[in-house]
């Protein structure tokens, strides 16, 4: 996966906000990819709400996964 | 009859199904020759039963975010392999049997998934403390520069003491007793 910016769309109105995994072309998120992940989870470790990501609903489900994935094995800390 | 015979078909022909999968799992810190060894046996246990191995990673040993089972850091392997449905089941039973796992993950993944790797950015360097620090003339360096010297000499008193002359020591007994100092 080449490196992209992932904004939090939060620049842009409600109605404008695109995904950024969709107009990227990301078709599957990999728990391994703690570089973007990290862009997605709060300053208490937790998930970030499909407001704030600006993701779609197919990716945001992806990526929530994802990071329990990475969670579990020991990649990602649960809390701080 | 007919219908249960059907059925049974179904099910083996479901589990000869082949899927791609991801496999991660911690070992124990150990030696490199040891986990190596290891690592070539659980392979061979995979190509048996009848998966084909695509990718074999070694991130070797890392720091867990957390403690898992009383340990801090692990040596991380990464499969990916084409296997039968049904033999994944018994990898996973292999790995949760296995002591010296701490912890493992299977995963399905799409047909047109690759294995990449990810570069982690390196963490911030902490601003380095200057070598050569011009010290002021404290005492406390010209303590620290004469302090060796005097261990060294503390040390050879130490060889002196350890070792007490007998026939010295015979002579200043004899001495103190019957010198006619002490008048018993």
């Amino acid at each position: 996966m080449a490196k992209h910016i992932f904004s939090t769309n939060q620049k842009h109105p409600l109605g404008k906000r695109r995904c950024t995994f969709c107009t990227n072309q990301i078709e599957y998120i990999d728990y391994k990819d703690l570089p973007t992940l990290k862009h997605f989870v709060d300053g208490f470790r937790r998930i970030k709400n499909r407001y704030y990501t600006g993701a779609c609903l197919n990716h945001q489900k992806q990526l929530a996964n994802a990071v329990k994935r990475a969670r579990f094995i020991g990649l990602i800390k649960f809390t701080n | 009859m007919a219908k249960k015979t059907t059925k049974v078909e179904a099910v083996s022909a479901a589990e000869t199904e082949k899927k791609p999968y991801e496999l991660m799992f911690i070992l124990k810190d150990m030696l490199e020759s040891t986990y190596k060894k290891k690592l070539k046996d659980f392979k061979e246990f995979l190509e048996n039963g009848g998966a084909t191995v695509s990718v074999e990673d070694i991130w070797g040993k890392r720091p867990l975010a957390y403690r898992i089972k009383g340990k801090d850091d692990g040596i991380f392997v990464v499969y990916n392999f084409i296997a039968p449905t049904g033999f994944v089941h018994e990898v996973n039973e292999h790995l949760r049997i296995d002591t010296e796992v701490i912890r493992h993950l299977i995963v399905s993944v799409p047909k047109s998934y690759s294995y990449t790797v990810f570069k982690e950015e390196p963490a911030e360097e902490k601003p380095v403390k200057k070598e050569n620090k011009p010290f002021k003339k404290n005492r406390r360096v010209e303590d620290r520069e004469e302090k060796p010297v005097k261990k060294e000499e503390k040390q050879e008193t130490h060889e002196e003491k350890g070792k007490p002359d007998k026939a010295n020591l015979d002579e200043k007994l004899d001495k103190l007793l019957g010198g006619g100092d002490l008048n018993m």
